[in-house]
Order: C-alpha cells, then structure tokens, then sequence
C-alpha cells in the first residue's frame, strides 16, 4: 500500500544537514506502523515527505500505483483526497461545522451526493461512538472527543492511507489509550495502511511494528522498547 | 499607564498595517469631504461678502425691492428724512454682452452722491485734464474695475463655446439694450471696486438701458447717533409693498440660506462616508481585539486593571482619528483648492457664479473636523474595548479558544432592528427646523441602523435557501457565515452603509432625472423659444420686437413670458412671477388643482397658479388668496392650481400677461414661445429671426436643445455627489478586505489543514473569495432594502423640505442590479487578495500553530 525506497532529505542551509537518507519502509493494508525516534529526528517530516507537502531530495515514495515524488502540487492535492486520511496533535476541527459536517469534509471534496455524504459521516460518528451528538458544534467536546472526530474524518472516505502525528500528545493518559485503541482498531477494521509518529512508547508499542528513525534509516526495534 | 504599556498598545497598530492604514484612509476621506465642502461654501460666500461690503461701502442700510427695480421717486422722500445723512441711488443693470457667454454688471451711481456713501465705487478719469465729473457725465462712458478691465481685455467665447476677440477693444465695448446693441466708451478705472463691474452716471445707465425713473437700489449713511434698528423703525413705513429696508450683509445671508439646502445635503454624504469610516475601525479593532484575546487575558492575569485595558485600546483608536483626521485636514484643503480650480466654488450647483473664491486655513473648521475624525476612530474602538475587557482572564487563556470566540454573535437584535424602523417612520413625521430636515436625516441613520442591526436576522433567513447540492468550498463557505453571522456583520457593516448611500442617491436622482425630463417636455411644448435676456438682464423683448417676431414668416403664434423678481419680505430670497398667457394654452405640469379660474369668487380676484415651492412656503392650496407686490402696491390673487417647478426654488407664482400688464403697465416681455405654420422648419425660421434682430442679440433655442442643456447642467450638479457615493462604496471595500486580511491570518490553521485534506491553493482561494462574495451578498441585499428605504426619505421628506420638490419614484433596476453584482464580485476578488498572505503559508507549518 506504502512504499518507501532510498529516500533522502536535506534540511536546507548552510550548511546543508541529511535529515534522514537511504529510507526504506513497506506498510501493508490493515497494518499500522508507529515510528519513534528523538526530537528533531524528522518523523514529522518524514510524514510530510508522504504526504507530498514536503520535497524529498532522492529516492521513491508509492501509495498504491502512484508515485508521490512525480506528481505537482495539484495533484497531490488530489491523491491525498482520494488515498490518505490524517490525525493531527491539534485535532484542527473547524469550529463552525457541527460534528457530522467536521465527518463529512472528506467526502464533500470528493463530490459525494449530499445523502449519501451524511449517511457515512453518521455511520462513522456512529463507529467512534458519538452518533448521538451528530448535530452538536465542537466547542461542547473535550479533547478525547474531538480526536474521536478527528478519527472518524480520517476514515470517512477509505482511504488507502492514514497518516497520525502525534495523536495522543494533546490528551492524559487514560483517553490517550482510549483513542489510540479507537484509531489502530478503525485502521486494521477499514484494511487501511497506518503510520503513527509519536513521542510515547507506550503508544508506539500497540502498533504491529515500531520503527525509530535515525539519519541512516528506519530500524525495526518492535519488542524492544 | 506606563510608557511601555502605551507602547504595548500603539505597536499593535504597527503589526497590522495594512488595515491601520485604511482604517486612517477611511477617516481621512471622510473628513477631507466634510472639510472641503465647508471651505469651499464658506470661500465662495466670504467672497461673495468682501464683494458686497466693497460695493456697499460706508452704507448702513440699503433700500432694496424687485430685481426690475422701484420707482426712483422713494428716493427724494428718503433723502429728506432726519435719519438719513446721505443717501446714494443705484441702479444695477447685468448688461448681455452680445452674442457672448458673460455679462458686465453695470451699476448706474449719482456722481455728486456716491462719494459720501460709496467710495469705493469713485470713478477715476483716465484722460488727464478733463474734469472727472463731466467726463463721467457724458452719456455713453462706463468706468470699468480693475477686474472687469482684465477679464474683458481677454479673449472670450460665444454662448455656442466658440472663441471670440477681447470684448474690451480700443477702449470701447459693446453691450445690449432691448434687442440693440450700444457701444460705450471706457472713460477710466473705478480703483476701489472689486470683481467685473463697471459704473456709469445714474441718468445715463437710466437712459442706456430704457430705465428711465427706476432704481436698484437706494443705500443709506444714516446720521450719527441713530442706530440701524431705529432708522428701519422710523423708515419701513415709508416704503411701498415689495420693498425692503436692510444691512447689506443680508444679500449674503440670503446667498447662504439659499445654497444652505445644498450644502447641508453633501455634508450630509461627507458624514455618512465618515460614518462608514468608523466602522470600519469598527470592524479592524473588533478582529484586533479577537485576535488579541490571549495576550489580553495574559496581561489581565499578570494585573493589568479592566480600565487600564480598556483606555490602552480606546487610545489604538484615538490614534488612528488624529493621524486619520490630520491627513484628512490636508487633503480637504487639497480637495478644495482643486475644486476651485476645476468646479469654481458652487461645486457646480451654480449658486456662485461669477464669483472667484480664495481660499484660507480655517483653523476653527480645521480642529472641528479634525476632532470628529478622532470621535470616529474613539466610537469605532468602544464596542470592541468594552467587550475585551469584559472577557474572564482564566477563559481566554484556554487552549482551543478561536478568533470566533472574539466575535460577536449577531444574533437577537431583530427586535431592535424594528425598533430603529418604528423610530425612522417617528423621525419622517417631525417639521423641518428652519428649511433643515432634521427628522429626515435623523430616518436616514435610523435606517442604517436598523440595516446593520437586521443582517444576522438576513443571514439567518437567507443562508438555509443557499446551503444544498454545492461543492465543497461553498458548503465550508457557507456552514462558516450561518455559524458565524457576526463576521457577517463585522465586514458587511461598511460595505451596508454605503451600498445604502449609494443606492439612495442613485435612485433618487434618477427620479429627480426621469420628472426633470418629463417636466421640461412638459413646460417646452413650443417649437421654438426666442429669449432677449435673462430676467434681470438688459435684454427684453417689447412690442416692437414681439410685432417683428409675429411678421416673421412660418411663425403662426406667438406666447411671451414676462419674468419678475419680487421680494415678498426682508428675510426671504426672490420670489419669481411668471406672466403668460395661461387659460386655453399650453398647460402647465399642474400637481393639484387645475387650469380653470375657481368659480363665484366672491372678490372677483385674478387667479395665480403657485409652484410646489410657493404653496409650502405660503400654506396655499386652490382657492387660498395670495398676494403679490406688483406695481408698488399689494395685488391680491386667488389660487387656481399649484404646479411642479424644478427651475426656481424659492417659489414661483404664474399669472396671466394681460393682468400683468394692466396691474404694472409694463409689456416688455423676456421670452417668446412660437408655434410654427405647418411645413415650416424651425432652422428657416430662427435664420429669419437671427437676420432680422441681429444674431447676437436673442438667443434661439429648440426645446431639444434647452432639454439637452438643461439636463447637462443637471449631470453636472450631481457630479459632485456621485464622486462622494464613490468614495463611500471604496470604503466599503476595505472593509470587506481589512476584515478578511484579518480573519484569513487567524485561519492559517484552518487552511493547513485543508490542504492536508486534498484542498488545492486555487480551492483555497475560492473559498475565501466566496465567503468574500457571500459576506458582500448579505450587505448588498440589506444596502439595497436600506437604500430603498433611505431614497422614500430622501425624495418624500428631504427633498420636499430642503427644495419643495416632489417627484415620480423611478427606480433604475439595471445600473442597481450592474452594481450590485459587480460589488458582490469586487469584494470576492478584493478578499481572495486579501487572504493571499494567508495562503502562502506553508501547510505544514499552520497545522503545527495551536490554534
């Protein structure tokens, strides 16, 4: 679903610094990935680098049939509509939209008929256990349940690809595994490829496979925290 | 507040530039308009001042009457009486240069008198030797002012625009009499006199122009020890109706209170574009203060006192009104000395022509414009600074606390909305104070406000019939106004106010348009118009002549109009009598009352038709009696019908020629109205007419014509108030674009995160743009319903009371409906600029910011 070859990239400067080079990384749908590392290691980054809003300076990334590196910056924006789902740190749940339409963002840019559109956010909400609040604006959730939503947006239209930075660094620890358990179950449910950045081993740890980031590559350290 | 603090404050200003800068350029416009319509006014009407001291000299008093003058028998009576120390007769002739555009005011002065009362007006000889006097005592000498010597001696232009020699040539000129034309010789210089006149002796201007017995004007040197009041106590019995014993500064009162409706009317606009002004600092603080949220609530928790909060951000505001309001000062006058050079000082209206203005710092009208751009900026901050220091410390620092928060949110004040409507219709029923229709204004800003308060009530009501079936940059667009009416608000309250000013102005100068032009077709309806003069002028028509015109073949019928100018009392200006022909010809534009006679009058009075502006000012009706002073005594009439009349403002009574003529004696006639014979062409006739009287000394003109110019002079005279409806609707746009400039920078979030959804730079930006068009919408739609409401009062209430005018509603759909379409579209593309900054912000980045 994933795939990573010989991917390279400089920071910018003088003098120029190799953030990371010769990366490899396969993910499989239904499987999800967590990537570990210290700060300023460039997990973020490497996210970024996936997802087409960041340049790599060498190497290949494929989602499904499409090489990332290849496309401009509009058709990005289009595969990343299409084939990947996002979790931010900070939620990003915009605060005029009522729950069901936060759900429903993915699929109005996919042109999905109205009916349609809010039939699967509802179905959704439904999944991450807020289908009683449809209609309720954000400002009435905590931060667990915004994530939740958060979640639910990422999945809504089957993606090929989620892609979590930091997805429990905003909660405490009771809700942050609760989420964590609500996002890898609706991943490996969905048969999505997942990829988690995080500072918490704990978290990483519920992954299939833990990956800690260095400049020469991704090492597997999964079992060995 | 300490200076840190205040400079805590000020630097605010600095970070968002771009909006400080229009908030100040906002201000600054408004203010420069007010600015510079009073200096101008107030230039043209010193002017008009200095003009009339010079010409009046040492007088006390001044014997006035009809512009056609009195007779000169007043004078000897006067002369006699204890009050009067000397007394100087005047005869006032606004001599027709023939075949030219200007005239030469000639003032017709006893040589032997004018010393004691007018030294201005002492004429000097230019030929040394000969006695002054006796050279001023030939018949055919005028001496000429300085000015008058200047602006004849250049070369001048016909009516028609074409370019002639000097009118002033070896010291001879030529000017018109009746329907001739009379050289006379420029025997000197009148050194104390000011703007374009000549003098002459009295008996010889009298004789010249066929004024023989007639008078101006008498002024008086009153003995001293008697004071003006006393001598107008004692004198006023003396004089005969239609005369008027007064100061000669009253003329230019007369000149203000006369120009005074037109004036108060464009301050009227320069204040609803200062109005908008302060909304707009309005809407910048507002955002400003949402913004700063958090940094408030930090200096708060930190033990930064409410009041301190408070007078920190009503400081942000007073600093934007004074360098807005400085700025404005300067650009008023820049405005003014321009318009003097481009429009001369009626701002062209024509109250003042004639008339060479300077113009000078007012420091007075400097500060008070100055400070009302202070009160703009400090009213426009107040709302936002009360609500920023209201707002609880520990709820603001909260994480996840938006820009929304900030914002008010525009709902329940529907209520209020049909408050400020019921205090608008209340506001219409209230009189007129003076000839000011306050209660019509005080509507206006009602109005305004009610629009302003009901546009979250709009959006409300509008916004669910455009949510279904788009894409999704309209969706988002349109779930962010129904979830945020107060944005709506912030940004449209500019753009409603002047959508409202214009939309106003627009149709109520149409309809003043549409009835000008159906009047004229209606008081033109004769094939050709011969004139000798204007009213007060030396040119007339009298038997002779009208016999000529009526000899003239492929003319079947001849109507004349005699005009006159009367003074009906001391404070009023001009009062205009039309004598014509009235039962069983043309008709008049009647608006109540009809052509007949009333039947069984009792007195056996002749009957008058008065203009809408008569009828106001005199409570007159069919059937009211209404009395002239017509031929030195008071003549009563009975009100037959009141008509619409656009071309005199001060009121107009129509009689019939014949009554005219057997009340005063007097058949000299000024227009002439001709029916053609079937198959003559109105070409062949006017050459007939011009090689009979001599092409310069009658102006022909088609009805096409005069329609054409007059409805030129009329463009002209709004010119100034479409420039003024310009500046507001610019305003506006910044509004629209300071608000979205602002909003666009706390979205950056929002916006990352979009683009890590899939959404395109390009859908970015029509989103924006959208929301642009759709904030735009809601304004245009409740400017426009405001504007609708705002035109009723301007044509019903201010109108009627400023000018006595009433007028057909005509309502121009297509022009409304171009600009409000290209408004909507205008602040779309003016907020997509607006949140470019935005835009280019990296997605990667703005998802990190905690917002």
């Amino acid at each position: 679903m994933l795939q990573l070859d010989d991917v390279t990239r400089i920071l910018p400067g003088t003098p120029a610094r190799v953030l990371f080079e010769g990366l490899a990384l396969r993910v499989g749908a239904g499987e999800c990935v967590a990537i570990v590392g210290e700060s300023g290691s460039g997990k973020s980054t490497l996210l970024n680098c996936i997802a087409g809003l960041e340049p790599v300076d060498g190497g290949a990334i494929r989602v499904g049939d499409t090489s990332v590196e290849r496309l401009d910056d509009d058709a990005m924006a289009r595969l990343r509509r299409s084939h990947f789902g996002f979790v931010f740190q900070a939620f990003h749940i915009l605060p005029h939209l009522d729950l069901l339409q936060n759900v429903a963002l993915p699929l109005w840019l996919l042109g999905t008929a109205e009916a349609e559109a809010g039939r699967r956010a509802r179905e959704m909400l439904g999944r991450v256990g807020l289908g009683a609040r449809a209609t309720d604006p954000p400002q009435q959730l905590s931060g667990g349940e915004l994530q939740r939503v958060a979640i639910a947006r990422a999945l809504v239209h089957r993606p090929h690809l989620v892609l979590a930075d930091e997805p429990t660094g905003n909660l405490d620890p009771g809700r942050a595994s609760e989420v964590l358990d609500l996002l890898l179950g609706q991943i490996r449910d969905s048969r999505a490829a997942g990829v988690m950045v995080t500072h918490s081993r704990s978290a990483a740890a519920r992954a299939d496979r833990v990956l800690e980031l260095r400049v020469d590559g991704l090492h597997d350290i999964t079992g060995h925290p | 507040m300490s200076v840190p603090l205040r400079r805590l404050f000020l630097a605010s200003l600095l970070r968002r530039r771009l909006a400080s800068a229009l908030s100040l350029l906002a201000i600054a416009l408004g203010v420069a308009l007010g600015l510079a319509v009073h200096l101008i006014h107030g230039a043209a009407l010193d002017e008009f001042g200095r003009g009339i001291r010079a010409v009046a000299g040492k007088a006390d008093l001044q014997v006035v009457g009809p512009r056609d003058g009195f007779d000169e028998a007043l004078f000897v009576t006067l002369a006699r009486r204890p009050e009067v120390a000397a007394a100087s007769p005047v005869l006032e002739i606004d001599a027709r240069l023939p075949g030219r555009e200007e005239s030469l005011r000639i003032l017709g002065v006893d040589l032997f008198r004018v010393l004691r009362v007018q030294p201005g007006l002492m004429p000097l000889a230019d030929r040394g030797g000969e006695d002054l006097r006796f050279a001023a005592l030939r018949p055919g000498v005028v001496f000429l002012s300085d000015d008058a010597h200047q602006r004849l001696s250049a070369p001048g232009h016909s009516s028609e625009g074409e370019a002639l020699p000097p009118a002033l040539a070896d010291a001879r000129i030529a000017v018109q009499s009746g329907v001739r034309s009379l050289v006379l010789e420029a025997g000197g210089r009148v050194p104390g006199a000011s703007g374009v006149l000549g003098v002459m002796d009295l008996g010889a201007a009298q004789q010249a122009f066929g004024r023989i017995g007639v008078l101006s004007r008498i002024d008086l040197r009153l003995t001293v020890g008697v004071s003006p009041a006393t001598a107008q106590a004692a004198l006023s019995a003396l004089l005969p109706p239609g005369i008027a014993l007064r100061a000669p500064e009253a003329a230019a009162g007369e000149l203000g209170s006369l120009s005074r409706a037109y004036r108060v009317n464009l301050t009227m606009l320069a204040a609803i574009a200062l109005l908008t002004g302060g909304f707009l600092v309005f809407s910048t603080q507002l955002l400003s203060v949402a913004r700063r949220r958090r940094e408030f609530a930090l200096l708060r928790a930190l033990g930064l006192v409410r009041a301190e909060l408070m007078r920190g951000l009503l400081a942000e505001g007073a600093v934007v009104g004074v360098v807005g309001g400085l700025l404005g000062v300067a650009l008023g006058h820049a405005l003014a000395a321009g318009a003097f050079r481009l429009v001369g000082g009626d701002l062209g209206a024509g109250f003042f022509q004639g008339v060479a203005p300077q113009l000078a710092f007012h420091p007075a009208a400097s500060l008070a414009y100055l400070l009302l751009g202070v009160v703009a900026g400090v009213a426009g901050t107040w709302l936002p600074a009360r609500a920023a220091a209201a707002v609880a410390p520990a709820r603001a620092l909260r994480a996840g606390e938006g820009e929304r928060a900030g914002l008010p949110r525009g709902d329940g004040r529907g209520r209020l909305a049909a408050a400020m409507l019921v205090f608008a219709v209340l506001a219409c029923l209230v009189p007129p104070l003076g000839s000011i229709p306050v209660g019509g204004y005080a509507a206006v800003v009602f109005v305004l406000a009610a629009a302003i308060l009901a546009l979250p009530v709009l959006a409300h009501a509008l916004l669910p019939l455009l949510a279904r079936g788009r894409s999704a940059t309209w969706r988002l667009a349109h779930a962010r106004l129904a979830a945020a009416p107060g944005q709506a608000v912030v940004a449209g309250a500019g753009v409603i106010a002047s959508v409202a000013l214009a939309v106003s102005m627009a149709i109520m100068v149409n309809s003043f348009r549409v009835s000008v032009d159906e009047w004229l077709a209606q008081v033109l309806p004769a094939d050709l118009y011969v004139r000798a003069s204007v009213a007060s002028g030396s040119g007339y028509l009298d038997p002779p002549a009208l016999a000529g015109i009526a000899a003239t073949q492929g003319v079947a019928r001849v109507d004349t109009t005699r005009l006159i100018n009367l003074r009906l009392s001391d404070a009023e200006p001009l009062f205009t009598v039309l004598a014509r022909p009235a039962q069983g010809n043309w008709g008049l534009p009647l608006v109540s009352g009809s052509m007949e006679p009333v039947a069984g009058d009792a007195e056996g009075l002749p009957p008058a038709w008065v203009s809408e502006a008569a009828a106001d000012r005199h409570d007159l009706a069919r059937g009211s009696r209404f009395e002239l002073p017509l031929g030195g005594r008071v003549q009563a009439f009975r009100v037959a019908g009141v008509w619409r009349d656009y071309a005199r403002q001060h009121g107009a009574a129509l009689i019939e020629s014949r009554d005219y003529v057997a009340l005063t004696g007097d058949d000299r006639v000024n227009d002439a109205a001709l029916l053609l014979e079937p198959g003559a062409t109105p070409a062949a006739v006017a050459q007939a007419l011009r090689e009979r009287f001599g092409a310069e000394h009658i102006t022909i003109a088609l009805p096409g014509e005069i329609r054409a110019i007059s409805l030129q002079i009329f463009d002209r005279t709004f010119l100034i108030t479409y420039l003024m409806e310009a500046v507001a609707v610019v305003i506006g746009l910044f509004g629209i674009a300071t608000t979205f400039a602002a909003l666009a920078a706390t979205r950056q979030g929002e916006f990352g995160m979009l683009r890590h959804l899939g959404f395109t730079r390009a859908e970015i930006g029509r989103l924006i743009a959208t929301e642009g068009a759709l904030t735009a919408g809601l304004g245009v739609i409740a400017g426009l319903a405001g504007g609708a409401a705002i035109a009723w009062v301007l044509i019903e209430i201010i109108n009627r009371q400023s000018f006595h005018w009433s007028m057909e509603l005509a309502v121009p759909w297509g022009g409304l409906a171009i600009f409000a379409v290209s408004l909507v579209l205008l602040a779309a593309l003016v907020a997509r600029l607006a949140g470019r900054h935005a835009m280019r912000q990296s997605a990667v980045l703005a998802v990190k910011a905690d917002w």
